[in-house]
């Protein structure tokens, strides 16, 4: 094992002084851009993915319907609001619906 | 309704691509107009509701930029809804109550065309929030929201066209609503009562749209759970999107509009 640690005189030492900056040389040559491949696949982004928004479709009409038919049964009564207006709010809700949803539609 | 005035922007289509695209989407556009109709047990010539939805095409043609990079009928869709909507209104068939079996029925379809205001996504075959929310939870989400939506426009109609003997049928949803933050209130009041859409709101109230939309549908959703739950669900706070909103509430406001209407009958 070398002894030179120990030895003081081998120790590196301090910066005496710097001599001037080397001056830069000239350019020699630049290689030509390389072109960029195609793009060979694309991985999933993270959590945060933006869901692709969805047109209601005619085929889905009476499932609709129905779910608004079963909510209803639970927004109006005894401790919700006044059965009397039930009929109208619930038609109301399923007429916007029906005239949202077009029968030639691209879904 | 809609200003016969082509776009002179050179990047918009020429009059014989426009012609183009109405051919094309002729029978789609029809087919819009005649949900409408078909919905308020209307007839969708006879009404006018085929001419406004072919004026409405015709307008989105000749304004379409394929530059944007935005499919025509994502453009076109709520236009055309909305022309078919209006004419439907305007039609002596909607005044005269022409098609509509009873008075509930009519009173429906009063409310139902307050709903796209509202929810204006319905135009677009969206059910709101569906950005948000996948599935059949989502979609049942959904209905939840119009469901809400819909009690609280028929109460404001109701209120508008009740006796004092049948106040007490619409005093519930009222009662409820007069104990929301200020805040709440003033934007149920601007949304349902005075018509305003939710984007015009947002601009009053120097925020973004977002946030008065994420108001909206937090209200909306406790309503629903304190009607469906009962009466131990806690208040929602304004959340900081709005919280600048409180400071610059008037002392009548401050107050909370409802609760004044209660008290006072006016706002």
């Amino acid at each position: 094992m070398s002894d030179g640690i120990k030895d003081k005189k081998n120790r590196v030492g301090g910066i005496l002084g710097s001599s001037g900056v080397r001056r830069a040389s000239s350019v020699r040559d630049v290689e030509e851009v390389k072109k960029t491949g195609e793009i060979s696949r694309v991985e999933r982004t993270g959590k945060s993915q933006r869901k692709i928004t969805r047109l209601m479709s005619a085929a889905e009409r009476e499932k609709l319907f129905q779910m608004i038919n079963e909510e209803a049964e639970k927004l109006f009564g005894e401790n919700g609001l006044p059965k009397e207006q039930r009929e109208i709010v619930e038609n109301a809700v399923r007429m916007a619906i029906d005239a949202s949803i077009a029968e030639d539609e691209d879904v | 309704m809609l200003d016969d005035n082509p776009s002179k922007d050179s990047s918009g289509l020429d009059i014989e691509a426009a012609n183009e695209l109405v051919l094309e989407h002729r029978g789609w556009s029809e087919s819009i107009a005649k949900s409408v109709a078909r919905s308020w047990n209307m007839d969708w010539k006879l009404d006018g509701l085929d001419g406004a939805a072919l004026e409405a095409l015709i307008f989105c043609a000749r304004r379409f930029n394929p530059g944007l990079g935005v499919p025509f009928r994502g453009y076109a869709r709520k236009r055309i809804h909305e022309a078919s909507t209006e004419a439907a209104r305007r039609s002596r068939g909607w005044t005269r109550g022409a098609g509509s079996k009873t008075r509930t029925e009519r009173l429906a379809r009063e409310v139902s065309a307050e709903l796209f205001n509202v929810f204006p996504e319905l135009r677009s075959g969206i059910l709101p929030g569906a950005e948000e929310e996948a599935g059949s939870q989502g979609t049942r989400i959904a209905i939840q929201q119009l469901l809400i939506g819909a009690s609280v426009i028929a109460t404001r109609q109701g209120l508008d066209a009740a006796g004092p003997d049948d106040t007490l049928d619409f005093k519930k949803m009222v009662s409820t609503m007069a104990k929301l933050e200020a805040v709440h209130q003033l934007l149920l009041w601007k949304i349902y009562w005075e018509g305003n859409s939710l984007r015009r709101l947002a601009g009053e109230w120097k925020t973004d749209e977002l946030n008065v939309i994420r108001e909206h549908k937090v209200i909306v959703e406790f309503l629903h759970k304190h009607f469906t739950r009962g009466r131990n669900i806690k208040f929602p706070r304004v959340r900081p999107g709005l919280r600048h909103v409180i400071g610059n509430l008037t002392e009548k406001q401050e107050k909370g509009v409802f609760a004044t209407f209660l008290e006072t009958g006016e706002a």
